[in-house]
């Protein structure tokens, strides 16, 4: 899965800007990082791509050495000095869940508060063969318009059997800045669809009912005559 | 894109003096402070100047004062609201009532002046006013559209969490603005459910005449005879209840058993109320229930067949004819008479031998005697010659004077009458022994007999159980039995306990024992010694009573034809009625499938197009729900069932996920919900008041939640209440981080500020 095309082509369609830094002190088999910031430059998306069993590193200790890598690269090397960079920073982390389940660690890693703000994209083969099948300049666009595709959709919905969807909607869950581009519907009106499915009898009965005082003692049947 | 501008109270709720809050260019205002400043009441005063009303106030008790609606009765209020567009001003609206005027609260809303002005500064000064707010800025869909788009209050997330599954899914209707649909749906469903019932009550009023109609004529086994009457002249309730009484009357016939039994407790009963306990009525006596009834048996039998025994009870000062007696003695079948009879036979013999000789020889004696009399009587008067010489007329001889002649006539006498006294001697001695041997012995036995057995003639008299045979007898004693088994003791005499369960056995017998004697009171029938006589006195039997049946069922017949054409006319007339209520019914039941239908297309419709940015938002905000990403909008595939709307992590998941959300993941998907709203159906509203939005959250949903507003509604205006200065902070700063405006406001220190 070539991150680097991936990120780009969100970079460009989001209008941000993406760095890549290798760290080779970091103990990780791919040490590649990828740094998106905002047109405002005042927020950070740092892309890392970890083996499973690099997880529990990265819960011990490795966020806070990462923390303290990019606070160096933030200030003194990359010159992006931003003082408050850690509370805008948001770390999004692929990791591959072909062979192990990685619900449970994600969860654990997404809901520490320490450090950042972490999202943690967990890919199954079939999902990164789809990425690797759309992987281009395009992607950006490509799983915009897969996330807003109703019949997608509605295939995810009946059970996940959209891989397409399912890898979009991931993108959009686990990425904040990827905003929904869809065409507006129009608001239909209910009571114009009453109107159209209730002929002039169904009409006058409903005016009766609304009107009727359900307080009100029945005498006979010929109240509702 | 129409935003909030300015907005001032005064006099509104907790807002005593006048507060005047700019929102223009504001992507972000937060409202913080401690509880009781008036957060809510900010969009209170947004709701109320909107759409004309306050929702929280809606299903309020209208015997509500109006106390909580202004500050003080003294001061109108006045709310302004400035709407803008591209920070220029739409329109104001204007808002005010007199609140010291009206005491209840619903008067105050149905008193509240609107007025609409071009530009703020004439909406101050009252000036330059516009009718209604111009078509382009918002129409009159706006009160039924704003708590879909744009008001999300804190009731719909928190409270949601305390309504059981229907209520809440009722709810959830108001979130996709068809809680007016919904709430007719209900009414339509109602209005059937009376109907249906008013269906029940006009069959069951058929069924009930119908039953009535034919019950005229059901269980008359008796040939209807025609007869010609006026039925006015008849009583049908009287007759009914003639017929009714002999039928009892013959029921009872043919329960003569239970009848009894019930008498037998009424008997004992009666012996008990009397006060005598059981103990003396027995051991007094000495009598068993057997001996008793046995004694009494050989008593009655006694008295019946020695009848001729009773002048002997004084026997003793009366003479008496040993030869009837011993006749009666010989034909007697009494078995002690009899036994005596036997052992003095030699005697009783010897008596009847003495008697037979004794009669022939003085017999003879007398006739001689008789006839001698007679002859010289008449030879004394008559002779001539016995009067010359006195000569006797038998053997001729001269006695010559009347003194010789008597003289030997009495010593003929003295003679015959010493004969006779030695035969009477021996008889008399004869006589005196059967009396002592025979007589004297019966009678002392009869008078042991009649003195031990009278006195139960009288008991058995007092306790009205004199006709009582064994059989009933040994009945009663069964009871009293029972009632020993029961630990009740006899020989205490308690009596309580024995009525009690008396009682209790009466339960079985006593409406026969009721109805019998009802049935009598009723009828030319009365009871004489235990048997039904009629008037005259004849004995009441089965036939007796069909006859008398069979007359007052004919009568009934015929008052009944008359009535049979009524019922039917009723029956009919509510046939007629049940069909239209049926029509009817069949309407509304057509009318409620469209309404239905309608309900569903607009949910379908709805779902459909809100469902991906529903998932989207809440795969955002929910970032630690556990086991999942986004949820979906299901809509019950029923369209038979009310709209139920569930929440669930995937089609096939049945499961309301609502049910396992937390408090502060149900905030999240309410918010989610709205937002997915605005995204499907962008309108004119650019604007989105979430009362306490973040209040349940916890650090990461909160972040996320920002994070989405940002990204994804940057050109909304949101208008938040929180009473947590560090989320308004955290907030505020993130917005301005992105680059978007954003204001804090914090109520305490404005109105410190204001008092100060």
């Amino acid at each position: 899965m070539n991150l680097e095309v991936i990120l780009k082509s969100i970079a460009d369609k989001y209008s941000m800007e993406l760095y890549n830094k290798n760290w080779d002190a970091f103990n990780f088999k791919n040490t590649n990082f990828y740094i998106m910031r905002d047109s405002n430059k005042k927020f950070f998306y740092v892309y890392l791509y970890l083996e499973f069993f690099e997880l529990n590193k990265f819960i011990d200790n490795l966020q806070a050495e990462i923390y303290i890598y990019l606070k160096d690269y933030f200030y003194v090397d990359s010159g992006l000095i931003y003082s408050g960079f850690e509370k805008n920073t948001t770390l999004v982390i692929f990791v591959d869940e072909s062979e192990y389940e990685v619900g449970d660690v994600c969860e654990y890693i997404e809901e520490d508060c320490s450090y950042f703000k972490k999202q943690v994209v967990a890919l199954s083969e079939s999902e990164k063969m789809y990425i690797n099948s759309i992987c281009s300049d395009n992607f950006a666009n490509t799983i915009d318009e897969v996330v807003v595709n109703k019949e997608e959709f509605d295939k995810f919905f009946k059970g996940n059997k959209s891989i397409s969807y399912a890898v979009a909607a991931k993108f959009y869950e686990k990425l904040p800045f990827l905003t929904l581009n869809r065409k507006d519907s129009k608001h239909i009106d209910i009571d114009n669809i009453l109107d159209e499915n209730l002929n002039e009898h169904d009409k006058e009965l409903l005016k009766i009912i609304l009107e009727f005082d359900f307080n009100k003692e029945i005498q006979s049947a010929e109240d509702f005559l | 894109m129409i935003k909030i501008g300015r907005l001032k109270l005064q006099n509104f709720k907790s807002f005593e003096k006048s507060y005047e809050f700019d929102f223009t260019s504001k992507g972000l205002i937060i409202f913080d402070g401690p509880n009781g400043y008036g957060k809510t009441t900010i969009f209170d005063a947004l709701e109320l100047s909107l759409v004309k009303k306050i929702s929280r106030y809606i299903d309020i008790d209208s015997k509500v004062k109006n106390s909580g609606l202004i500050n003080s009765c003294d001061n109108k209020t006045n709310i302004f609201l400035e709407l803008i567009n591209c920070n220029s001003t739409n329109v104001v609206i204007a808002i005010d009532f007199d609140g010291g005027k009206y005491n209840k609260i619903n008067d105050v809303f149905s008193n509240i002046n609107y007025t609409y002005f071009y530009n703020w500064e004439d909406a101050i000064n009252n000036k330059n006013s516009i009718e209604e707010i111009p078509d382009f800025i918002f129409d009159n869909k706006v009160e039924n559209l704003f708590n879909i788009f744009n008001y999300i209050q804190q009731e719909e997330t928190v409270t949601f969490l305390k309504y059981d599954e229907k209520t809440r899914h009722s709810k959830i209707s108001s979130l996709f603005g068809i809680k007016n649909n919904t709430e007719a749906l209900k009414k339509i469903d109602d209005y059937i459910d009376l109907m249906e019932k008013e269906k029940v009550k006009i069959n069951n009023e058929i069924t009930e005449k119908e039953k009535e109609r034919d019950a005229l004529f059901s269980g008359n086994d008796i040939e209807v005879e025609s007869i010609e009457i006026n039925k006015e002249d008849f009583d049908k309730k009287e007759i009914l209840e003639k017929i009714n009484n002999y039928e009892k009357l013959k029921l009872i016939l043919g329960n003569e058993i239970k009848y009894k039994n019930s008498l037998h407790y009424y008997s004992i009963e009666s012996l008990l109320i009397s006060g005598v306990t059981l103990e003396d009525f027995f051991k007094y006596y000495k009598f068993s229930l057997e001996n008793f009834e046995e004694g009494r048996k050989r008593y009655k039998s006694l008295l019946n067949k020695v009848s001729w025994l009773n002048e002997l009870i004084e026997f003793t000062n009366t003479s008496i004819d040993l030869s009837v007696f011993l006749k009666n003695m010989e034909k007697t079948d009494i078995d002690f008479i009899r036994n005596i009879y036997d052992a003095n036979f030699v005697l009783i013999n010897g008596f009847f031998e003495q008697k037979s000789g004794l009669d022939g020889f003085s017999g003879e004696l007398e006739k001689f005697k008789n006839d001698r009399k007679i002859f010289l009587k008449s030879y004394i008067h008559n002779d001539k010659a016995f009067l010359d010489n006195c000569s006797c007329p038998v053997c001729g001889e001269d006695y010559k004077t009347r003194d010789k002649f008597n003289e030997k006539l009495a010593y003929f006498e003295d003679y015959l009458t010493s004969i006779s006294s030695d035969r009477i001697l021996i008889f008399n001695k004869i006589s005196d022994e059967v009396n002592d041997k025979v007589v004297r012995s019966v009678c002392d036995r009869i008078d042991y007999f009649v003195k031990r057995y009278y006195f139960l003639n009288d008991i058995l008299l007092s306790y009205e159980i004199y006709n009582y045979d064994l059989d009933n007898l040994k009945i009663i004693h069964e009871i009293l039995y029972n009632v020993e088994n029961l630990n009740f003791n006899v020989k205490s005499g308690n009596k309580t306990i024995l009525l009690e369960f008396l009682r209790t056995l009466e339960i079985y017998e006593a409406d026969i024992f009721l109805n019998y004697q009802m049935a009598l009171a009723k009828t030319d029938v009365e009871l004489v010694h235990n048997k039904l006589l009629d008037g005259g006195y004849f004995l009441v039997d089965e036939d007796y009573i069909n006859v008398r049946l069979s007359k007052y069922k004919n009568i009934l017949n015929t008052i009944n034809f008359s009535f049979y054409e009524d019922f039917n006319k009723f029956i009919k007339s509510k046939h007629e009625l049940l069909y239209r209520l049926g029509t009817k019914i069949e309407n509304v039941r057509k009318l409620r499938i469209n309404y239905n239908k309608s309900i569903k297309e607009y949910e379908t419709n709805l779902v459909s197009n809100i469902q991906i940015p529903f998932y989207i938002y809440t795969s955002k905000i929910l970032q630690t729900r556990k086991n999942g990403s986004g949820l979906f909008i299901k809509l019950s595939e029923n369209q038979n069932m009310n709209n139920f709307i569930k929440f669930c992590a995937s089609k096939d998941d049945d499961s309301d996920a609502w049910n396992r959300l937390s408090s502060g993941q149900l905030s999240g998907l309410v918010i989610a919900l709205t937002l997915s709203m605005n995204k499907a159906f962008p309108n004119k509203l650019k604007f989105l008041l979430i009362d306490d939005p973040v209040h349940y959250m916890d650090d990461i949903n909160m972040a996320s939640l920002i994070q989405l507003l940002m990204y994804e509604f940057s050109d909304y205006q949101f208008i938040f209440s929180t009473h947590d200065h560090k989320v308004s902070a955290y907030f505020k700063r993130k917005y301005h981080d992105y680059g978007l405006e954003a204001s804090t406001f914090n109520l305490k220190e404005m109105k410190l500020k204001n008092i100060s």
